[in-house]
């Protein structure tokens, strides 16, 4: 694929500078040393194209991983560079972001195939298009940027941030525990904590009123899975915490690799194992906005499944 | 900012105050600061976080600027360029000491490349080409380092050297592209600026020496002496010694005691009058021509064309608007660019159309009036000496022995020494020496009082030859007076009473360092005074070169062979300095890739490729080899990549 040479932001101070000069070279009569000085700033620039797209040709490169990342983490972009039969100097693979943001994993100096890395500032929730992906270099002037296009993905999913367990709404072991639903049978009784509980189990709302830590005991436990509805006819700041919470169900659930059911306005799905991927989920929720009052009611389930963010109002 | 970007800088802003150093438009003194700051600067840009630190520099730059906006509105015009060039080298060290998170380096390159466009309006000596050819890779290794810097990468020793390596080897190539395309690009040398009417610069009235069109001996204080070249004068035809040393400017014919000043049209009837014979071309003398030269003259605020007294010829672009004057000086009257001109000189020749007999001295008043400027001593030597010669002696037989006393018991001192007589009072009383400004007006005084009509001629006078003698060199510190004394047969002929005027006889025969830079001189001198004609033959030379070569090859085929073969060795040496940077056993694991037709595939490791591949026992056992051995130098290499 052919790459494409584009002025820098020096490169077009250059120019400019370049343009004037010529102008005030025209405006005074001739005079051999400052022609002598223009050719060699049009030498400089003719011979730095040549270097730029000399320092790009033969160099491959690919976009190993962009991972959806949680709101307030800084998200990693990861590339593999082949600088072909040659060493090469200041490559970079970038991704371009809506808004704007540039994420670039550079190397100074490569001679052979290359693992590289870099990352971005924090950003907040949502899905990010990438709108292109370049393997791209300045070198040798800085003055013009080579770049050719890469396949990369369409976008950078940026999650909610997970609720930690000393959440003050009760945490995810209790909202783990409520979210069990039917696939857990029916909550028997409250009981104090015992060696050897599962944390999902404590029931939080009740080790608070208590003073100590109180499990809640299933009856009839169907096996594993959670089930959560997610109104999203609510206000803007608890809809956020309800989603953060809900990220948090979601990484528990990934981790203990157990599955989940969502169900919203316009989605009900399962995601996991044998069901859909996991990376879906965490785009739905990042791309998640809440509804007004007058909208359609999520679908209905048993009255057992967690439902958010009532369940933390 | 990187160290390696940070020392790049500071050499470029050296080169930058070198530039502004052979201009000479500060002395050395003012110059030491701003290096010192300049290479004190990675040790003071940590101060650049505290507000007093750059209030001061802010506060310094400001007080400089309001220094040369008084310096402007009392001197007016004349030095705009040079103030305009201090500041932008005090901005230049202004920037580099504040450069870093809050200053992006970026006007600091711009701001580089300023200087050196307003040095080349300002210097055209060969240290000029030398700080060009400095300040090239310099200004290549800086942006390189900027690149990296911009690229998010840290430039590591090994990468810095790498870095500077491949910057001096570009900065080469871009000269060669450089000059290549300057000496073809057809162009206009004799364009005349959009501006350049408007846009003058009126002549300075510093103290440096230099030509004067005026002598004044009621200046006073320090003068310098400058090597700044102001003129070159190329050979074009004629032997060496046929051009003269001496290069007129002015002649002064009045005297008041203090003051020389022009006559007006008192000798019209008995100088050499220069004659236009079309808008490019004015003649004064007739006879054969002994020499042309070509004169480039540097110092662009000039307006004085200067000529050898035995010039017969002037050919100048028309837009120089040339007027010749009585007294055979010539003048152009578009100042502010530099000028080129051609002089046939004619040393054998007799006035233009005027060959008749000998004028009464007694109607050239002027040229004898002594008036008050000679004082009793020197009246009583001139009596004296003239009174020492046998009846009937010559006029060239007066003149020499004026001269001759006057060059064996007075001694030259420079121009503003203190030991040196300020006037002819001094001179003939108390402080038997002075410059040569006094030696010419004494001679001159001393001659018109025994009779013999004599001016005095302002100009320069060099000897400065090349090697090859093409290329007479004309610097400031040669700026000269002597006299011009008229014959009985109305010829002017040069009288020097000044001691040390032949100040290239303290070259000649110098060593190699010397010999160098005036090798360096001429070949510069071409670069200046590039014209169509030379492009000319740059472009005949070039397009002869192919056949001469081919002649050359067919001449000596073993010499072609050699050649060839050196050329070969070259390129195998070029290519393994290319591929040094890839270690041996990454060379050999790839080339066991090409020998058995695989390759990687995109994000494949080694590893991969040999899980992937089915090949024979001896090629798979060949390939885990250098894998093996790939991975060891990969991974277990202590070297730094």
């Amino acid at each position: 694929m052919s790459s494409r040479i584009r002025p820098t932001a020096l490169g077009v101070k250059a120019l400019a500078f370049f343009v004037l000069l010529t102008v005030v070279f025209f405006a005074a009569s001739y005079s051999n040393l400052f022609f002598l000085l223009l050719v060699f700033a049009g030498a400089l620039a003719v011979l730095n194209i040549a270097w730029t797209s000399a320092n790009l040709r033969g160099v491959t490169a690919e976009v190993v991983s962009l991972e959806p990342v949680p709101a307030g983490a800084t998200p990693v972009l990861q590339a593999r560079i082949d600088p072909g039969h040659r060493p090469r100097v200041a490559l970079e693979v970038e991704l371009e972001l809506e808004g704007k943001r540039r994420l670039a994993a550079p190397v100074a100096y490569a001679h052979e195939p290359a693992d590289v890395a870099g990352c971005l500032p924090a950003l907040s929730r949502g899905v990010y298009r990438v709108v292109a992906a370049r393997v791209s270099s300045v070198w040798p002037l800085g003055l013009l940027r080579a770049s050719r296009v890469l396949e990369a993905p369409g976008e950078l999913v940026v999650y909610p941030e997970p609720a930690g367990a000393s959440d003050a709404t009760g945490g995810i072991g209790a909202l783990a525990g409520d979210a069990g639903g039917e696939t857990r049978g029916q909550p028997a009784e409250l009981r104090e904590f015992r060696p050897g509980d599962e944390l999902r189990n404590v029931h939080w709302r009740a080790t608070a009123r208590r003073g100590v830590p109180v499990v809640l005991e299933w009856e009839g436990a169907g096996g594993s899975g959670h089930e959560v509805v997610l109104d999203r006819r609510a206000e803007p700041e608890p809809f956020e915490r309800a989603l953060s919470l809900l990220s948090a169900l979601v990484v528990a659930a990934r981790d203990e690799k157990e599955p989940l059911t969502l169900h919203t306005q316009d989605l009900s799905a399962t995601f996991g194992p044998g069901h859909r991927p996991w990376p879906e989920l965490l785009r739905v929720l990042a791309a998640a906005q809440p509804l007004p009052a007058a909208a359609p009611a999520p679908p209905l389930t048993s009255p057992s499944v967690l439902r958010l963010p009532e369940a933390i109002a | 900012m990187t160290r390696p970007l940070r020392f790049a800088m500071v050499a470029l802003v050296l080169v930058n105050l070198g530039f502004v150093h052979i201009t000479e438009a500060a002395r050395l003194l003012w110059m030491l600061p701003l290096i010192g700051l300049t290479v004190a600067s990675p040790w003071l840009v940590r101060f650049g976080r505290h507000l007093a630190y750059r209030s001061f520099w802010n506060l310094g730059v400001m007080g400089a600027f309001a220094l040369l906006v008084h310096h402007f509105t009392s001197r007016g015009s004349a030095y705009l360029l040079e103030d305009g060039l201090l500041l932008a080298a005090l901005c230049q060290v202004h920037l580099l000491n504040n450069a870093g998170a809050r200053q992006k380096p970026d006007l600091l390159f711009f701001n580089s490349f300023l200087i050196a466009v307003v040095t080349s309006f300002l210097s055209l000596d060969v240290a000029y080409s030398l700080m060009f050819a400095l300040y090239v890779p310099v200004l290549v290794v800086a942006l390189q380092l900027l690149a990296l810097h911009r690229a998010g990468v840290a430039a590591e020793p090994g990468l810095a050297v790498r870095v500077v390596r491949q910057g001096l080897l570009r900065g080469a190539v871009v000269l060669g592209v450089t000059l290549a395309a300057f000496a073809l690009m057809p162009r206009d040398f004799r364009r005349k600026g959009v501006l350049a009417g408007s846009w003058t610069l009126k002549p300075p009235g510093g103290m440096e020496v230099g030509f004067n069109p005026t002598i004044d001996f009621r200046r006073k204080g320090r003068v310098t002496s400058s090597d700044r070249v102001v003129m070159r004068i190329r050979r074009v035809s004629g032997n060496p010694a046929d051009v003269p040393s001496y290069w007129r400017g002015a002649a002064l014919v009045h005297f008041d005691g203090q003051q020389w000043r022009p006559g007006g049209r008192h000798d019209a009837r008995s100088s050499e009058l220069w004659r236009r014979r079309s808008r490019a071309e004015m003649r004064r003398l007739a006879g054969r021509v002994d020499a042309e030269v070509e004169v480039t003259i540097a110092d662009r605020r000039s307006t004085s064309l200067f000529a050898p007294l035995r010039a017969s010829r002037l050919r100048a672009p028309s837009v120089y608007a040339v007027r010749g004057y009585p007294d055979a000086t010539l003048r152009a009257t578009l100042p502010g660019q530099y000028k080129s001109y051609r002089v046939a000189i004619a040393n054998r020749v007799r006035p233009f159309g005027r060959s008749g007999p000998a004028r009464p001295v007694g109607r050239l008043r002027t040229l004898l009036d002594v008036g008050p400027g000679l004082p009793r001593a020197g009246r009583d030597l001139a009596d004296r000496l003239a009174a020492g010669l046998e009846p009937g002696a010559s006029q060239h037989r007066l003149v020499e022995t004026m001269r001759a006393h006057l060059f064996q018991n007075y001694r030259y001192l420079p121009p503003g020494s203190d030991d040196g007589a300020h006037d002819l009072r001094d001179f003939f009383g108390g402080k038997p020496a002075g410059h040569c400004e006094i030696f010419a007006t004494a001679l001159t005084l001393m001659l018109r009082r025994a009779g013999v009509p004599a001016r005095v001629v302002t100009g320069y006078c060099s000897t400065e030859w090349d090697d090859e003698q093409t290329v007479l060199t004309v610097r400031a510190r040669h700026a000269h007076a002597w006299v011009e004394a008229l014959d009985p047969k109305a010829r002017w002929y040069t009288v020097d009473a000044t001691p040390a005027a032949d100040e290239g006889a303290m070259t000649a025969g110098a060593g190699w360092i010397e010999r160098a830079r005036a090798w360096a001189a001429g070949l510069w001198s071409r670069v200046v005074g590039f014209n169509s004609s030379t492009q000319a033959k740059v472009g005949a030379w070039l397009g002869a070169l192919p056949g001469r070569v081919l002649r050359a090859l067919r001449a000596s085929p073993l010499t072609t062979a050699l050649g060839l073969a050196a050329l070969v060795a070259l390129l195998v040496v070029a290519r393994r300095a290319r591929r040094r940077g890839i270690p041996a056993a990454t060379r050999r694991y790839r080339a066991a890739l090409r020998r058995f037709g695989v390759a990687l595939r995109p994000g494949e490791t080694p590893r991969m490729l040999l899980a992937r591949l089915q090949l024979a026992d001896s090629q798979r056992t060949v390939l885990e080899a250098v894998t093996a051995e790939h991975e060891q130098g990969r991974y277990a290499s202590a070297r730094v990549r």
